[in-house]
């Protein structure tokens, strides 16, 4: 086997774990999603974090029973600006993450764009993009990322990446 | 017609988080169409944002309970639906207000507006400690989602 070929293995496994994680990781109803997505929304707003309460994210109802939750122009106080959707779908177990996108463009820093995203469907080539990634800037390499629940993925972004990303040394 | 004030049970509860521990009185006021979803927001808001569940009953339960604010110190918050007016539950809300009162806990009302606007005619204690009269409308946010 060609090193290639052992690295493509490699990253078969690697989606395949993904799509494991995704099959087992139960997500409560969307609703009930929304209103603690919201909630935490609401609580960084408390402490200062955001610049206002938001009322969103709103969902929509797709095709296919697939739900959408919608959150755009998230404000910091440092006037980054997060938008996130995310879409889940029912299955006999419960509900199962399909797909999201976090964008959070980040004010007055050397890194203006934190990407994270995860495909509905895996790529062509995984060793290349995996389904689960984050772009830094408008760069091209796709990282993986871990696929956890939207709520971590939320509190990674609003407390950990916005705070410290594209900051210069002290 | 008073037109009051409007709200979500979203709001509703970020208001009640902040008060947590104090006594607070709210007559929220829906359309009887819309009771089941307001309902359905109340009790998922309670449990997202307060961590608790909450319990809503028709406010006759009260009649039969001997300890009024002892049931509702049990709770930090509690529910009652207000579907008509009959002389002991008026005599309950306006003549014994003060035992709710010392039972320290938040306390929701919901009625129609038909029913709101005699109450608070025919209870003026009550009224006089309402924290506030608001209609309460289904989550727009929600949309058609139903848990």
């Amino acid at each position: 086997m060609s090193l290639e070929d052992e690295l493509k293995e490699l990253a078969w496994h690697r989606e395949g774990q993904y799509q494991a994680a995704l099959d087992s990781a139960i997500q409560e109803h969307p609703s009930n999603l929304l209103r603690q997505l919201r909630a935490y929304l609401a609580e960084l707003a408390d402490h200062g974090k955001l610049k206002k309460t938001y009322e969103g994210p709103r969902s929509f109802a797709k095709e296919n029973d697939v739900v959408e939750l919608i959150c755009e122009g998230v404000e910091f106080s440092s006037d980054s600006v997060l938008d996130f959707n995310l879409h889940l779908s029912p299955s006999q177990m419960g509900w199962r993450l399909r797909d999201f996108e976090f964008h959070l463009a980040i004010a007055k820093r050397r890194v203006q764009h934190v990407r994270i995203h995860l495909t509905a469907k895996g790529a062509y080539d995984p060793l290349r993009v995996p389904r689960c990634h984050i772009h830094v800037d408008n760069s091209e390499p796709h990282i993986p990322f871990p696929i956890i629940n939207p709520r971590l993925t939320l509190h990674l972004v609003c407390e950990h990446i916005e705070p410290a990303i594209g900051r210069e040394p002290e | 017609m008073i037109d009051f004030d409007e709200t979500t049970a979203f709001r509703l509860f970020r208001r009640l988080g902040v008060g947590q521990g104090t006594f607070a009185m709210y007559l929220l006021i829906c359309p009887s169409e819309d009771w089941s979803i307001v309902e359905d927001d109340l009790k998922a808001e309670a449990d997202v944002q307060l961590g608790v569940k909450l319990p809503l009953n028709d406010i006759e339960v009260l009649l039969r309970e001997p300890s009024l604010a002892g049931y509702c110190s049990d709770q930090s918050v509690s529910a009652f639906r207000i579907k008509e007016l009959s002389h002991a539950v008026i005599s309950l809300l306006d003549t014994h207000v003060v035992r709710l009162e010392r039972s320290g806990g938040q306390l929701l009302f919901l009625s129609t507006q038909n029913t709101a606007e005699q109450l608070l005619v025919q209870t003026p204690n009550f009224r006089s400690r309402l924290t506030e009269v608001l209609r309460i409308t289904p989550d727009p946010s929600i949309g058609e989602l139903t848990a």
